[in-house]
């Protein structure tokens, strides 16, 4: 049985637990374990890991085949969403005897590899199965489970040499990585503290409190070169020594989980994954800060993640890692959750810090700094989610440790969202300095469908453009900021040989300009003046000038934006205009789209050397622009076609061209 | 508060501790634009005009000089060929929002600007610059809290709750006061005073009289619950505001005082301070008659 939740007094009570659940967890003969991270959701992960259930219920009241000496099954615990059923073998139908068969289904956090969800880990063996359905249940749990036997056609193969992996390890996505944040991720129950404090939970939080001094605890998170994940990259012990030093009747921490960028799920798939560790970082935050009262501004649109958050806030409290007098030191901390309304700027910490008083979220000047007057104006240390989750494995595993990884400038890991035209969507952790080309090559796997690469955007929708002669740069704060891009919060879109680039900065100037909260003019005009100029160009009506604008648009919103927002706004044009410029040149000069993603910069036509008529594609036109007999060569009225590129999907002679 | 020193345009300031920049330089001449800035608001750091160059040891950067606290040793520089260049710029933008606005088109002649380069994005005519000054001062120094920024990015405008009116408005039109735009419009007709676009609409109290309206009615209620004064009762037996105004300083002892005086005095109740509320002129006349009243007694006691 599982220990009853008790509070955790001290480090020796703390070993004595993890050593029970861990003696615990070794009885189960097999764990199956459901990555239920959004990615896996998505492509069904949830009936997966209730057909599994169902499955490993079944052992209860049924034989187990080939198995005669199973007689008596019963539940053994139940706690979250996992399940513990053990099958007793039975001696002559009486008391059951040593040697315990328990079969553990479980749902995890995020794996990254969303590509090949719903993804399923079979313990001990490590099998790793990709693309599970549900209908694979009974034989994972009978053959993989019970039997420990591989079920070949459920592996990863690897498409260039056709080999199976059997286990994550052997897979190239994984590889390359280094998985610190991420490392629970994929094998913890999110829902139970349990399996986190089995696997070294709270250890750090203990030492921290029994062992180290708060001013010891900064000068290890100094020592470790932790830089704020969030994006600006700055160091998070001189954060943290600022705060402490700064005079305030109470002090607060938050964790900015207020993920914003389109296509970026890092924080998301932390929370949702592991949401102990960002806890546990916390408390050990407010700690070294001497705070007593936590916030964790988390989106609304993860429903999933605040539902983690208040599981682990409310199981936290039980075992007394929050609340009074935690591991029987004189510190109290309480953790809150906020969940915000949905606005981009809200991750600016000033505007998050008005969202969290009540007040619009708009940014404020940061001439007096959060540190020193944040939250209800007294000294605040806001982090984000992916820096807080660091904390506890500096803590425990030494500064020296954490800052061995990485580059100079930058220590440790980052975790990315690789997400675009790569054919590993999904989420890496890598130390830094890695290359962008082995992220997206050796990790991703590189473009989709053999296309070339065209360019990679870092850091979210203010990020910039690297085109494919950059792709050599080590991936790190500096670097990127000097390619005119920056590390932001860790989005990393491809984008392929198809792609528009004055589109892409079109598109992400006009998420920006939505996103702008209005306040200051060079944000609000700025943005909108330059949106008008890039869907003129887009849709073909250029003006001699209109670079020169742009241009100066960027200087001028770069120099004299109110907030972190405005001044990175600029880089998608910025980026594109020095890496692209061909491209804009087209658009405005010749009328043309290079890419054929403008719709009125090209059109299509059929080359009737290669037409056979089919008439695939003239059954396919919605709009019947397509005229043409039977194996004659077809014609595209151009006043009727609206572009919408279905005849181009459906010619499979290629003799449908954008021109 | 503690005095120290900065440097502004190569020429040295005595400044105090709590101070901002834009202060510092405005006392002294200095010219720095400003658009959202108001000596009685807290800093806010919307319209970016008042960007200056400040040095910190070898680190140059720009800052909003409305916002920035005066520090011993400060070196500022507010005409620097970029900053001119940055200020154009932003009242270009303006001047592409508002083409018609007087004081955006007076700022930018004086900033060297004749035309934008970009066209306007909004509804002609548009008159709101944003720089808040209305929304602040309800928050910050009325306390009404009546309008409100709504929407954001482009579609930013300055509103009561849902467009439709707000119940707080005092009508006190402050915001009207401090509006350096001209783009809040104050309507009335007999029982109401409307202020538009905020669709705001408030009831005057009337003469009790004459019937002209004299003040809205929600600010007089405030005025009266500050100054601890009563509602007038059935007989109209209140103290009028700006009675205990003339009276100075000692504003919280006056309804005792004035109550003092009626007793004292002797003052026949209905000639004078029963009055019900009544506008100027016949507040005048009804004085000039107690007055009278009391002259004729004091003279038939003597």
């Amino acid at each position: 049985m599982e220990p009853a939740p008790a509070t955790v007094r001290n480090l020796e009570a703390l070993e004595a637990l993890q050593q029970t659940l861990l003696k615990n967890r070794k009885l189960a003969n097999a764990t199956i374990a459901t990555c239920c991270g959004t990615g896996c959701v998505a492509k069904g992960a949830i009936d997966v890991f209730q057909a599994l259930r169902q499955e490993v219920a079944k052992l209860r009241s049924a034989p187990v085949p080939g198995r005669r000496d199973v007689k008596s099954v019963k539940t053994l615990a139940h706690t979250g969403d996992s399940q513990h059923t053990s099958v007793s073998a039975a001696k002559n139908g009486r008391a059951p005897v040593p040697g315990t068969l328990r079969v553990v289904s479980k749902c995890t956090g995020c794996h990254g590899f969303c590509e090949y969800g719903p993804i399923v880990v079979v313990q001990p063996h490590n099998f790793f199965y990709t693309n599970v359905k549900k209908e694979d249940a009974p034989e994972i749990v009978a053959q993989s489970a019970l039997e420990g036997k591989v079920i070949e056609r459920l592996l990863y193969r690897n498409p260039v040499t056709r080999k199976r992996a059997t286990r994550a390890e052997d897979i190239p996505f994984y590889q390359k990585q280094r998985r610190i944040v991420l490392s629970h991720n994929g094998v913890l129950d999110a829902t139970d503290i349990r399996d986190y404090i089995a696997a070294g939970g709270y250890r750090a939080l203990g030492k921290a409190l029994r062992q180290m001094t708060p001013e010891a605890i900064i000068a290890e998170i100094e020592n470790s070169g932790l830089r704020g994940r969030g994006g600006a990259g700055f160091p998070t012990g001189k954060k943290w020594a600022a705060c402490r030093q700064a005079r305030g009747d109470r002090r607060y921490v938050i964790c900015n989980g207020d993920e914003g960028d389109p296509g970026a799920f890092m924080d998301r798939s932390i929370l949702e994954g592991d949401p102990h560790s960002v806890l546990e970082g916390m408390i050990i935050g407010a700690f070294a800060i001497g705070a007593s009262e936590g916030y964790i501004y988390v989106r609304n649109e993860y429903p999933l993640a605040v539902e983690r958050l208040q599981t682990a806030i409310a199981q936290a409290k039980q075992y007394g890692f929050l609340g009074r007098d935690i591991f029987g030191s004189d510190f109290s901390f309480s953790i809150r959750i906020n969940r915000g309304g949905g606005a981009f700027v809200c991750g600016e910490s000033t505007a998050l810090t008005a969202s969290l008083e009540g007040r619009p979220g708009e940014p404020r000047m940061k001439y007096i700094r959060t540190v020193e007057s944040g939250l209800w104006g007294m000294p605040t240390t806001l982090n984000n989610v992916e820096t807080w989750a660091n904390v506890p494995r500096i803590i425990h595993q030494g500064a020296a440790w954490y800052a061995a990884i990485g580059t100079a400038g930058s220590k440790g890991t980052k975790v990315f969202s690789l997400v675009g035209k790569v054919n590993n969507t999904g989420l890496v952790e890598v130390p830094m300095g890695m290359s962008l080309r082995e992220i997206i090559f050796d990790i991703g796997g590189g473009v989709q469908e053999g296309r070339q690469f065209k360019a990679v955007q870092t850091g979210g929708p203010s990020g910039g453009c690297i085109p494919a002669a950059h792709l050599d740069c080590p991936v790190d704060f500096d670097e990127l900021t000097k390619l005119g891009s920056m590390m932001g919060s860790g989005g990393m879109i491809v984008m392929d040989e198809d792609t528009c680039m004055v589109e892409v900065a079109r598109y992400f100037t006009h998420f920006l300009a939505e996103e702008s909260c209005g306040k200051c003019v060079p944000c609000r005009e700025g943005l909108s003046q330059m949106l008008a100029i890039l869907n003129r160009i887009t849709q073909g009506q250029g003006q001699p000038r209109d670079l020169e604008h742009l241009e100066f648009l960027c200087h001028l919103i770069q120099n004299t934006a109110l907030c972190g927002l405005g001044t990175s706004a600029c880089n998608p044009v910025l980026s594109t205009l020095l890496y692209f410029r061909d491209e804009y040149r087209a658009h405005v000069e010749l009328k043309k789209c290079p890419a054929g993603v403008c719709r009125n910069l090209f059109r299509y036509e059929i080359d009737p050397q290669r037409c056979k008529g089919c008439q695939r594609c003239l059954k396919d036109c919605a709009v019947g622009a397509i005229t043409g007999k039977r194996k004659m060569p077809h014609v595209i009225d151009q006043q009727q076609c609206t572009k919408c590129g279905a005849c181009f999907s459906a010619c499979r002679l290629d003799a449908i061209q954008k021109i | 508060m503690t005095a120290t020193e900065i440097q502004i345009d190569g020429q040295t300031f005595p400044a105090q501790d709590g101070e901002y920049v834009l202060d510092v330089a405005r006392r002294n001449g200095i010219f720095i634009p400003a658009l959202c800035a108001h000596p009685l608001l807290k800093p806010y750091g919307a319209c970016r005009l008042c960007l200056v160059e400040i040095q910190q040891g070898k680190r140059r950067r720009m800052v909003a000089s409305c916002a920035y606290p005066v520090q011993a040793g400060l070196v500022v520089r507010t005409a620097t060929d970029k900053i001119s260049e940055l200020r154009r710029g932003i009242v270009e933008l303006l001047l592409a929002r508002c083409p018609d606005s007087p004081p955006v088109r007076e700022l930018a002649r004086r900033l060297g600007v004749s035309e934008s380069r970009f066209p306007t994005l909004y509804r002609a005519g548009e008159k709101c610059i944003l720089c808040g000054l209305c929304v602040r001062v309800c928050h910050e120094l009325v306390g009404a809290a009546a309008i409100s920024f709504v929407s954001r990015g482009k579609e930013r405008r300055v509103d009561s709750p849902f467009a439709l009116g707000s119940e707080d408005c005092l009508g006190c039109c402050a915001c009207v006061a401090v509006c350096p735009a001209d783009a809040i419009a104050v309507r009335s007709d007999a029982d109401t005073l409307n202020l538009m676009p905020f669709n705001n609409s408030v009831k005057m109290e009337r003469c009790a009289k004459c019937g002209k309206p004299i003040a809205p009615l929600p600010l007089l209620a405030l005025i009266r619950s500050r100054l601890s004064l009563q509602e007038p009762d059935r007989d109209g037996f209140h103290s009028d505001p700006d009675l205990i105004k003339e009276d100075g300083d000692a504003v919280e002892r006056v309804p005792a005082g004035v109550a003092g005086a009626i007793h004292n005095q002797k003052i026949a109740a209905s000639s004078f301070f029963l009055a019900k509320n009544l506008c100027a002129d016949c507040r005048l006349e009804r004085s000039a008659q107690a007055l009278a009243a009391v002259a004729a007694q004091q003279r038939r006691a003597s």
